[in-house]
């Protein structure tokens, strides 16, 4: 029966949007009102400021060489074409020729070159540390061919960098002095389909549309950022007409009253971002095997999920990956709390004193704190119920919130805590390349201090292999591991939610992990 | 054992000295880091050598004596430091958030200063049901907590089609015709916070002019007016009210700071560009810069608003001798 | 006065529920008993929460967190504003000037980092929101001690004891501190008013205990889970503030004198 609701979930997900029906469908717009929660910046590459959607309102004014289609593929974008060398090494990228700067410029291989040795200048950028490691030069073809050149045969090119990077202007930037943390005097012209007209600041933005796109012009004639700070602030503004789009997430339970079939419909995609518990794999009782994997059958993630996100989200898959990611190999997370209460026993951890709660097989007392972050009710709540799901097995686990900046610190930079509620965004999810960095026990963003020898052997083979269908049964595999591992409990992925006025704009795609908010939904098809 | 010897004066450039002193400390004793709000999207997947970059360019690793040493010098010199978050200088972000706080905050006031002593005044001088009614509305308005009565605000009155403006100060992208349609737009986009805090004020107001009335109905120089059948009307204004005002006056400092404080709910709630939700969000940021600046700010508008009272007091009240509040 | 014995009365009820609440939820607040979001039902008068835990259950349990709170807190500011303004008034010259130095600005210090850094130190909490609420709210009481007490140290009385060579101590405990008790009980009133209404602030902000089952919280997680954009506010987010507004007009009520009789009384 599990199953076959989780099924029917996944399906429903592909059919992911909403319409009302009376709507007649607005192809064109000539403006439409997109809400944002904070001032993002300038919005070039050097000083935008947030993954969502700092980055994707500075992607509407740049372009990269690859993008994500609408299916969440890789496609061509800046780059018409392009060809990899036998050994991996040089991946050669045909320009668009009809491509032009907002200030009539023509983009050239030169821009490409340019922009690569600018990110490695820059060590604040998020794409440092891939270029770096992995571009070793970059050489001008022809003004419309540039053929990258890479240190070692990497798979991570084409998600980390090719795909990444917005693709700057040499002519405007070259020789400008910058600071990091001083204002931008750079105009941010880019190639993309749309122009910023106007910033200002903690109130709006303004962008007008670029006629003379390669990809034709835009559907909509002006984009109109005000920045909403508080999301009931920005559902209400959405619902009395003062907005046609909200980036704000609309919370899983207020769909029903938003999408009322008259003002505002919600456009609905599988969501890549992951809440997941964080084992601090270094220390007693995280360090054991047997007792991160007692968790993992103790907590019933299917109830989690549909508690806090009603129908709008999927439970955590143990290997990790989100079920709707083109590499996931899905494996349902077993909910078996006598299982999880046998291999306690098994291992020792038993309840010697009679107070209610298992101690360590050294009879030390389990008190274990898990810090959650107060910027999220959701997480919060999570952390409650994991705490719940712990207990009835005879865990005993305080979840303690935190103020986000401590969380933080105690968490990210300190490494100083037993277990945590934690999330990964949709960049971080959206490559399989970041497997490498999550679970290796090299892995930069093993926060964990996890080692698991046969994991990091298959995670090495997986990055040196370049053919895709290798590649596909690796990442299988690798999910498999992380899922015997169990150096997280992934908990649940919600769905990303958009509320947005079909009256004014109807044009939204619906992008896997993306949702609705990308330049591709202000373009013709 | 010192002896310290402690002029008026001494004391207040002690506190002045404690206060900017605090506001540099404080920030720092939080928990958090601001390279981690600096790196924005890249703190994500930023490696430690990152961060320590980042520390260096702003001098936040520099020891601590060193950074409030600049802090000081700065402050002498009139420089109020750089927001880091922010990207501007911190008295271009106040002068720019200032306006709207000011507003925000005066309109409140204003009107509940009115309704306030009205409310009050009248309920202590007609007495009986009206005076038990006065006093019960405005103890009870009194007691409500203001940012609830803001989310109850912007649910019944904002989320509707038609609805009043549930955001910000102004319609940024208007374009508007015309002056009057710019202040229309400007005051519709009030009228809900402003409320809110006019609300939380007027209660209080209320009731410390009832109180006042009371008093100096009490007093013989008005029973003695009302013996040589001054008229009721002429009588409240020119004894009783301008005796009342005499506590509105004193209250004028405690309000400040209650504003001050008040209004970062009510501007949360309300997303209103002013000091307090800049202040708010530079406490999520960690914006040292912008936190110590913010913070001498609204320690100065309530030194002010003290000072203003002093004055005002001693104005309206012949009886008190050179400013004692 | 009847308005006096109507709040002392209002509070009695809150005193009365939040000491006798484990008797009187319907269910444990802590568990999860329904269907998350449910609206008021036979079962569950106020209905259902977030994650399905009973409202009318938390809105009871809410008294006692609220009462907990607002009684140490406001004691512990009272109790130190009473030492410090008492110092003020009384004690040797240094100490005295310190002591008001202290108390003015405290008063200017910005209340939100404050609380951020004291809860961060102490790890976050019932107790740690306690201390927090004491430090932000202390000044206050200080400030009418000191004022009170200057006014009592001018009377003759107490000048020809200090005349008579009586110490600043023998002063303080003897004269001062029983002309200034009076002022103490309706500070401390005071103190546990303002002492809720910071709770329930720092608490909606996301700056209290929200693992609590504060009225605060409730408010929190009413607006952190869009109960405002739905009908739920009518039953999740109208009820914990009207308890709030409830027990703040107790206090308000039985902590002071509205009419012209009990002030001229009082003189």
């Amino acid at each position: 029966m599990r199953r076959f609701v989780f099924t029917w979930l996944v399906i429903l997900l592909c059919a992911l949007v909403f319409v009302p029906g009376e709507a007649t469908a607005q192809e064109r717009a000539e403006q439409v009102r997109i809400s944002i929660a904070s001032d993002q910046w300038g919005l070039t590459p050097y000083d935008y400021n947030t993954g969502y959607p700092g980055y994707i309102m500075m992607s509407l004014l740049y372009d990269n060489l690859l993008w994500y289609g609408p299916d969440g593929e890789m496609i061509p974008w800046l780059a018409s074409d392009y060809t990899v060398s036998e050994d991996g090494l040089s991946w050669t990228f045909m320009l668009r020729e009809d491509a032009t700067w907002h200030d009539g410029a023509p983009v050239t291989a030169e821009d490409v070159a340019f922009t690569m040795d600018f990110i490695k200048n820059n060590n604040h950028l998020r794409w440092t540390g891939p270029v770096t490691e992995m571009v070793e030069s970059v050489d001008a073809l022809d003004e419309h061919t540039a053929v990258i050149t890479l240190t070692t045969p990497s798979p991570g090119f084409a998600p980390l960098v090719a795909a990444d990077v917005p693709i700057m202007p040499k002519h405007v930037w070259e020789g400008t002095m910058l600071a990091w943390g001083e204002p931008v005097e750079v105009a941010p012209i880019g190639s993309g389909p749309y122009k910023l007209v106007e910033h200002v600041t903690d109130e709006v933005y303004r962008m007008e549309a670029n006629p003379d796109y390669w990809g034709g012009a835009p559907l909509v004639d002006e984009l109109i950022f005000p920045i909403i700070n508080d999301t009931n602030a920005a559902m209400a503004a959405l619902q009395s007409g003062q907005i046609d789009f909200a980036t704000q997430y609309v919370p899983p339970e207020g769909v029903a009253s938003i999408a009322d079939g008259e003002t505002v419909a919600v456009a609905r995609a599988p969501g890549y971002v992951l809440i997941y518990v964080l084992f601090h794999c270094d220390r007693a009782p995280m360090d054991d095997l047997a007792f991160r994997q007692a968790l993992s059958y103790a907590i019933d993630v299917e109830d989690i999920t549909h508690t806090l996100l009603g129908e709008y989200g999927v439970p955590g898959s143990p290997g990790y990956v989100p079920p709707s990611a083109p590499w996931a190999a899905p494996i349902d997370a077993q909910f078996d709390p006598d299982h999880a209460a046998q291999l306690l026993d098994d291992a020792g951890y038993l309840d010697t004193d009679g107070d209610g709660w298992r101690e360590t097989p050294a009879g030390d007392p389990i008190d274990i704190v898990m810090h959650t972050s107060e910027s999220d009710a959701l997480r919060i709540r999570a952390g409650e119920l994991v705490a719940e799901y712990a207990a009835a097995v005879g865990l005993r686990i305080n979840p303690t919130p935190g103020e986000f900046a401590a969380w933080m610190t105690t968490v990210r930079e300190r490494g100083d805590y037993q277990m945590a509620v934690a999330g990964w965004s949709a960049p971080v999810q959206q490559d399989p390349f970041r497997m490498q960095q999550l679970f290796h026990t090299e892995g930069a963003l093993n926060f964990g201090e996890f080692s698991d020898a046969d994991l990091d052997m298959l995670i090495d083979a997986f990055n040196a292999e370049l053919d895709p269908d290798a590649r596909q049964a690796l990442a299988a595999d690798i999910q498999a591991r992380i899922a015997e591992t169990a150096p997280y409990v992934p908990l649940y992925y919600p769905d990303v939610l958009q509320g947005y006025n079909p009256g004014v704009y109807d044009g939204w795609l619906t992008i896997p992990g993306a949702g609705a908010f990308d330049k591709q939904s202000f373009l013709p098809r | 054992m010192i002896r310290l010897t402690l002029s008026r004066t001494g004391v207040f450039l002690l506190t002045l000295w404690a206060v900017l002193t605090l506001n540099f400390l404080i920030p720092r004793l939080m928990p958090g880091d601001p390279a981690l709000f600096l790196l924005g999207d890249a703190a994500e997947t930023a490696p430690p050598a990152m961060l320590e970059t980042l520390r260096a360019r702003y001098g936040l690793d520099a020891p601590a004596w060193e950074q409030y040493t600049a802090y000081m010098s700065g402050l002498l010199r009139g420089d109020l430091g750089y927001s880091l978050a922010r990207r501007q200088e911190v008295g271009a972000v106040l002068a720019d958030k200032l306006p709207w706080t000011l507003l925000l905050g005066g309109v409140s006031f204003t009107a509940a200063a009115v309704l306030g002593v009205a409310l009050g005044a009248l309920s202590a001088w007609r007495g009986g049901r009206l005076e038990i009614v006065g006093v019960g509305v405005s103890v009870a308005v009194n007691a409500m907590p203001a940012f609830w009565v803001g989310m109850l605000l912007l649910a019944t009155f904002a989320a509707r089609p038609g609805g009043l403006p549930a955001f910000g100060a102004y319609t940024p992208w208007a374009g508007y015709d015309s002056a009057a349609a710019e202040a229309l737009d400007v005051a519709r986009h009030l009228i809900l916070p402003a409320t809110t805090l006019a609300l939380a004020l007027v209660g209080d107001i209320a009731l410390l002019t009832h109180a006042a009335v009371r008093e100096t109905m009490g007093e013989t120089y008005v029973m003695a007016a009302r013996g040589k059948g001054l008229r009721e009307r002429d009588l409240l204004r020119r004894h009783v009210l301008r005796n009342a005002m005499l506590p509105l006056a004193a209250r004028l400092g405690v309000v400040a700071g209650l504003m001050a404080g008040g209004s970062t709910l009510v501007e949360t709630v309300f997303s209103y560009p002013g000091v307090g939700l800049t202040m708010y969000q530079a406490v999520i940021a960690r914006d040292f810069p912008l936190l110590q600046g913010g913070f001498l700010v609204v320690a100065l508008a309530v030194l002010a608003a003290n000072a203003a009272a002093g004055l005002l007091y001693g104005r309206l009240d012949p009886r008190a001798k050179g400013g004692a509040a | 006065m009847t308005a006096q014995r109507a709040g002392l009365a209002l509070i009695g009820v809150f005193v009365f529920v939040g000491m006798f609440a484990p008797w009187l939820w319907p269910y444990d607040p802590y568990e999860r008993v329904a269907d998350p979001f449910s609206p008021p039902s036979a079962a569950h008068p106020l209905g259902a929460n977030d994650i399905g835990q009973d409202i009318l259950s938390e809105l009871i349990a809410g008294a006692r967190v609220t009462l907990a709170v607002g009684v140490a807190a406001g004691a512990a500011a009272v109790l130190v504003g009473s030492v410090v303004g008492l110092l003020a008034a009384a004690g040797p010259v240094p100490l005295a000037r310190l002591a008001y130095a202290a108390t003015e600005i405290t008063l200017i210090i910005p209340k939100l980092p404050v609380a951020i850094v004291v809860a961060a130190y102490l790890g976050g909490g019932v107790g740690a929101l306690v201390l927090v609420i004491a430090a932000i709210a202390w000044p206050v009481t200080a400030r009418v001690v000191h004022a009170q007490a200057l006014s009592l140290r001018s009377r003759e009385y107490v000048l020809a004891a200090r005349s008579l060579g009586a110490g600043g101590w023998w002063i303080a405990r003897q004269h001062l501190w029983p002309g200034v008790r009076g002022l103490v009980w309706v500070q401390f009133l005071l103190a546990v008013n303002t002492a809720a209404l910071t709770e329930a602030g720092l608490s909606f902000l996301g700056l209290g205990d929200p693992t609590q089952k504060s009225w605060g919280v409730m408010l929190h997680y009413a607006h952190a889970r869009s109960a405002f954009l739905t009908d739920a506010w009518v039953w999740w987010a109208l009820p914990p503030g009207l308890c709030l507004t409830l027990f703040l007009l107790g206090l308000t009520l039985a902590g002071r004198s509205f009419t012209g009789r009990t002030m001229n009384h009082a003189k």
